[in-house]
This record gives C-alpha cells, structure tokens and sequence, in this order.
C-alpha cells in the first residue's frame, strides 16, 4: 500500500447540516463507503464492527452513552455499500451527537469481551427471512480477530471517504464549525490504495423455512442516466396493489403473500431487483422466467393510468412514511440520512421537490422501455428453503 | 329519559380542534385538527371482545380482514390507490384495524371505503380458500422476535393469549357463512372506534363518521375476559430468548411500570427488541434479543433494587418519549387513540402520562422484578 498525501484543512469528507428550529430531536448520520473489494469476510468483520463500534467511546462509558441519548437509537448497521451509523439525542444535545458520532468513528474503544462475544454469537445470528432474501450475500467469521476488525476500521471510517449529516434544532453554520473543530489539523489521506479483485457473488446458504426467488439485473452507477425512469419502473412494477408484481405473483400465479421489486444499493451504485419468497415446491426453479414473462408481456399494457398511479405511490412515499416503497434506503422521517446517503450515492444533494418533479417528467415509454431492459436482461435466482 | 340523556352527553367539546362523540349504539368517534399534517387519516378499530380467539376460530378474524380489504367488488385497496389514497389492514388479538391515508378533500372517498368494509363479506369458498393459502405463505414469513412473542403470550395466558396469524388455518376450514358471523361480532357497533386525524374540518368529519356508524344496531355478549395463568418458563423454535410478563389495561399502574421497565432493560442490553400492543385488556410486555441466546436473562435476574433505582428516570424519560412517538403523526396518534377508544370508549390514552407521572421507584422496582425467572415468563429459543 502506498501512502500520501493530500493536504486539505478541517472535514476532508463531506458534510451536510439541516437546521430545524423546533425538531425534538437531533438526527447524526454517517455514511461510511464500503471498498469497492469487500469479500464475504470483510462482511464478518462489518457485521462484527457494527456490534461493537457504539459500545464503549473514548469520551463515553456504555452508561453515558445510554444516558445521553436517552433510550433513543444509537446504532450501527451495515448495508449493502456502507455501513450506517445513527444517533438520535434530545434536540438541545445536537452537540452530544456530534461528539459520540466523531468519537464513533475516530475512538472506539472496542472492550475486548464485547468484541469477543460478537465473534462467538454472530455465526449463530438468523436474519428474519425478508431480510435474508434481501441480503442474502456470503459472510464468513472465520479468522475474525479483533486486530482485523481494527485494521477494517480504520480503512472504512477513513474520514476523507465520510458522508455525515446532522438535523436538529441549531443555526445555519453551527453544527458544521462544531464538526469541524474535530478536525484542527491538515488532514493526510494516503492515496493510491490497491484493491483486491472484486470478489465472486456468493450467497449464504439458505436455512430458513422459505424459498427465495428472484430476479437480479445489473448493477449500474448512482450518476447513470435514466436513474428517474428506472425509479419510476419500479414503482409500476412493485409498489402498490394496483403493481405488476402484485397483480401477477401475488394475484395471478398466487405464489407468495411477499413480493416487491426494489433499487438495491450495490458497491458499484444499485440494481433492479423482484424479489419474492414462498413456501418451496418442486418448479420453484423455474419460477423467475415465468414470472418474467408475464411481467414482461404486462408491461405491454401499462397506460398513462399505470404512470399515474406509479407516481401517485412514489409521492406517497417519498413524503410520508408510506412504507409500499421500492427504495429500501429512503426514509422520509430520517432527512439525516436521506441527505447523506444520496449525496454518497449520486453526488448530488437531495431535493425532494426536484426528485419528485423528475419523476413526474418522465414519459410513460421510458417507464416501459426501462422496465423492459430490465426483465429481459435480469439474472434469475433461486436460493431454495429446507 | 336514558336515550335523551345519552344523546346530550356524546358531544364532549374538548377545544375547537377536536370533536369526539360517543354514539348511542356505543360507537366511538374522535376527530382532530392536526394543521400540520400534509393528509388525513382514518383509523376504523374494531374491538374483539365480542369474538375473541380461540382454538376452534383461530385465524379467522385474519382471515376476514384478508377478504374485507378487498371491499364489496374485490378490488377497493386498488380502487383507493388509483384515487392517491392508501389502505391497509391488521389484526391484532384484541382488535382488528383498517387505516385510510388520503388528502383531506377525500374525506367523502375515505368514509365510502370503511362502508363496504362494515358491509357482511360475500366472499365465496374458492376466494376463502386462496386467502388462506396467501395467510399461509404470510404466516411461513413470521421472524423470531414474533415467535418469541408469541411463545409469551400462550405462557401466559394459554388459549386466551393465541395468536390472530393461524397458523394451522386448512382450505375449506372456514365457511362464507362463519365469515358474516364472525364480521358481525367483530364489527358490533358497541367495539366500533373511527379516529380521523389530519388538516381536516373536526365537525365535519364528526359528522359523516355518525352518519357511517350511527344507523348500525346489534349486540352480542362479551367474551370471558382474558386471565393471566402466572408466569414460566416456554421454548419456541425461534432463535435467541425472551422475558415477559402479563400486565393490566393500557394506563393502569401495573401496565406503566411494568412497561417503563421493559424500556429500560431494552436499553441495558444492546440489540433487544420490545413488544406490547396498547389495548384495554390485560396484556403482555415482552423484551427479548434475537441476536443472541443468553445476556438477557442474566441481566434480569441479577438486577439489585438499586440497580433498578438508577433506571427508574430513564425508565420513565422513555416511557414518556415513547408516549410522545405515538402522538408525533396524526396517523400514529389516530392507531394509538383508536385502540384504546374501541375497547373502552370511556378510556383516554392520555391517562398513561398520569400514572407514569404518579409511578415510584418502588413501583418501577417491581414492574422490573416482574420479568425475573421467579415471577415473569422466561421464553428459550431452541434453534
């Protein structure tokens, strides 16, 4: 590995505040990118990391923690590009969150037991089965120590790499000089960091009661064009009663009871995705191609009445907490998060007027044709239930 | 005379953004301003202290909302879409609810949709029979917290605490003519909430939910009344474990305290989940972790009284923030309000900040003790 270096003053990552004069609580956000050559077990080590990076601070015992953000959440996930810290203080302690989310991602104190009983218990841990058909990809504990998990932190909480965002009850500027302040000195990004190949596509092994069928297409970046029309085919085809997969999977071949076509985040940006789970039975293995069939040729029949709904169910989700939404990702009561995540994934700020303006532009061809591309070129899978 | 009297006091005024109505047939009605909301919600709750479950109907009050959502044509969710409003639907022991999401201009559409929801289904057995099957896929998707929780309920309370999902529900094991049956019990005036909360017009709204709920008149004698069984030790086929314990009524001293613990044990032990459904009837509080099989437990059990003593104002602050969630949204505040309104119409939610307020250190002490292994339900996840 090769280091140097880029001289830059203050937050060398990106930052985004939003003030809110009368918001109960304060919202801290940081995005942390995975690299781009994150392998099965590098998702151990996340997993691993994330249990026990908000444990215990430098400046925090577990019981400060507890106390200061008040039962609230303070937690730290990993998805499928990134891994996500939250924390929600009372608003008038927005600087508390600040403070626990840089001592997050600079000094953690990782306590040895903790650490140690999340590489015990983690290989036991069943995600629900929703979950597992969503993030059904590899992971391996084998070999986790803590000085990998502490090699891994460093390389992803690189502060150069973060998105952090923060919306509580403070003035224009202020949260931004507070989160500044952590960062006195030039900043020293090593640069020229040699990747790995990018590993294979694996999936865990499917322990769970339910098959999962699905149908994958390619990965593409968050700065592609077409992305509104790729959004808005997805809401046609996924969200809502009144959606294709709804209609077709659920109605018509009556196959599953949960059924959803998604925008997935990947390491690359995201991929359309129609994922459903079912009891297994003996043609599960040919379900994907006859399910892409019948939406293929549904799509035939889409009319400016199927664009309006689509638009109809993508307002009602991108503005209220309506949850029938094919972007997983978004939350609108989380603007935090909203704010870095897209910023993370298209370099762009978030404009929900703007978003939903762009979506009400699109012709009804485009929705078609993008929902087309899309199934005729999507993998299909089937990670058969016991 | 009683009529007469009954009709004067249904109106109770509580500010001009508010209206609620008690109707003489026992119906609830609430309806609040919320000017800060960008659409309205219409929570119906229907009580199901006229048909509870049990062992021979379990599943279907599932099974029936299943075939009401659909409405009188078998398509009124996708008609209400098509119109930019939203429903969905759920069943819950003591209650079943349907919520509308529309703009405040829909109130007509919204009050139309809950008419061929309180309409007898027409359902015929083949519709029956693919709802089942769709339940029973629904059912194969239950997590290991709601297994967990379950396996609480049916410690405590055995066949009074069953689960609405079904989970043995067969083709051809409900009949169109049990569905009406079961509709009219759970949708008896008398079980009946409708909460509409948004930037609506309160007087107005007050006014088309009487029309929706006033001409309906039948009664039915109220189920046995559920009975805690004590605590004990159930394993589940879940992974991970759980601590539980039966409590009273939403608002009731040993709900709150036992509640504003469960708070803060969650809070100790980093990763649990936390489940109770607010309801008039006696219920269960459980905490529970699924990311692991043990720490939980010994938590619990080692707790000293002044262990407990430093949780009693976290306990407390999240009790109330908790309280405070449920009335952020009309939507949350419109579930909240209508679980309680359909169970007892004489009962306010609010009363849950007065006896939190009112609770002691000695009373969150023993709301704590009652998830030890000693008192409380210890629930052991096999897998």
């Amino acid at each position: 590995m090769i280091a140097v270096l880029a001289l830059i003053a203050g937050f060398p990552g990106h930052f985004s505040e939003i003030p809110a004069p009368n918001a109960p609580d304060c919202e801290v956000e940081v995005i942390a990118p995975l690299p781009k050559d994150f392998d099965a077990k590098d998702r151990g080590t996340a997993l691993a990391l994330a249990r026990t990076v908000l444990v215990s601070l430098d400046n925090y015992t577990p019981g400060q923690i507890r106390g200061l953000t008040a039962g609230r959440p303070c937690e730290c996930v990993v998805m499928p590009d990134c891994l996500r810290i939250h924390i929600e203080t009372p608003g008038q302690d927005w600087r508390i969150g600040l403070s626990i989310a840089h001592a997050a991602i600079q000094d953690s104190l990782f306590p040895d037991d903790d650490v140690k009983s999340a590489i015990e218990s983690l290989p036991f841990f069943k995600p629900s089965y929703w979950r597992y058909a969503l993030s059904s990809e590899a992971t391996s504990f084998q070999g986790l120590s803590k000085p990998k998990l502490l090699k891994f932190y460093r390389q992803v909480f690189r502060p150069d790499h973060l998105f952090v965002s923060v919306r509580g009850p403070f003035l224009e500027g202020q949260a931004f000089q507070k989160w500044n302040s952590y960062y006195p000195d030039e900043w020293k990004a090593p640069i020229g960091e040699r990747l790995r190949p990018a590993p294979e596509e694996r999936y865990a092994s499917n322990t769970g009661p339910v098959t999962v069928s699905e149908l994958r297409g390619p990965s593409f970046s968050g700065t592609a064009p077409g992305l509104t029309a790729k959004i808005l085919a997805l809401y046609a085809l996924g969200a809502g009663k009144d959606s294709s997969v709804f209609r077709i999977v659920r109605e018509k071949l009556r196959l599953s009871y949960r059924q959803e076509a998604l925008l997935w985040p990947t390491l690359e940006g995201f991929e359309m995705r129609i994922v459903s789970v079912f009891r297994p039975r003996e043609d599960e293995g040919e379900l994907p191609d006859r399910v892409r069939g019948e939406l293929y040729a549904d799509c035939d029949h889409w009319t400016e009445a199927t664009r309006l709904h689509a638009l109809s169910m993508a307002e009602a989700s991108l503005t209220r907490q309506f949850v029938l939404s094919p972007l997983p990702f978004f939350a609108p009561e989380q603007p935090a998060f909203t704010a870095a995540y897209w910023k993370f994934k298209t370099g762009h700020e978030f404009d929900q007027a703007g978003f939903l303006d762009a979506l009400r532009q699109v012709p009804l061809e485009s929705m078609i044709s993008e929902a087309k591309s899309f199934l005729s070129g999507a993998r299909p899978i089937t990670l058969p239930g016991r | 005379m009683i009529s007469l009297f009954a009709w004067v006091a249904i109106a109770s005024h509580i500010d001009s953004n508010v209206e609620t109505a008690i109707l003489p047939n026992g119906s609830y009605i609430y309806a609040s301003r919320r000017k800060e909301a960008s659409f309205a919600t219409l929570v119906l709750t229907a009580s199901s202290r006229f048909c509870p479950e049990t062992k021979a109907t379990n599943g279907q009050r599932h099974l029936l909302e299943h075939i009401l959502v659909e409405g009188a044509d078998g398509d009124l969710d996708r008609r209400l879409e098509q119109a930019g409003a939203f429903l969905s639907a759920s069943t819950l022991r003591d209650s079943m609810r349907v919520t509308i999401e529309l703009s405040a201009d829909q109130l007509e559409l919204g009050i139309a949709a809950l008419e061929e929801i309180l309409k007898s289904p027409t359902a015929s057995q083949k519709r029956i029979d693919d709802e089942i099957e769709s339940i029973g896929q629904e059912n194969a998707l239950i997590d290991d917290a709601a297994e967990l929780s379950s396996a609480a309920w049916e410690q405590s309370y055995g066949d009074m605490g069953l689960d609405p999902a079904g989970k043995d529900m067969k083709p051809g094991s409900c009949k169109p003519e049990q569905l009406i049956a079961l509709h009219a019990k759970q949708f008896a005036p008398a079980g009946i909430s409708l909460v509409i909360e948004g930037p609506i017009d309160p007087a107005l709204a007050k006014a088309e939910a009487t029309e929706l709920l006033m001409g309906r008149s039948a009664a039915y004698p109220v189920g046995a009344p559920r009975r805690s069984l004590g605590g004990g030790r159930i394993e589940c086929g879940a992974f991970g474990e759980a601590r539980a314990t039966p409590c009273g009524p939403f608002g009731s001293m040993d709900q709150v305290s036992k509640f504003a613990a469960a708070l803060a044990i969650a809070s100790e032990v980093p990763g649990s989940f936390f489940t109770y459904t607010p309801t008039h009837a006696p219920g269960e509080i459980t905490v529970g972790r699924t990311d692991s099989r043990n720490g939980l437990g010994v938590y619990v059990d080692s707790a000293t009284r002044p262990q407990m003593d430093d949780l009693f104002e976290r306990g407390k602050r999240m009790a109330t923030q908790w309280y405070e969630r449920q009335m952020r949204t009309p939507g949350s505040e419109a579930i909240f309000r209508g679980a309680i309104g359909a169970g007892n119409p004489n009962a306010r939610i609010e009363e849950f900040l007065v006896t939190l307020k009112a609770m002691t250190p000695s009373d969150f002490a023993a709301g704590f003790a009652s998830f030890g292994s000693d008192k409380g339900v210890t629930v052991v996840g096999t897998r």
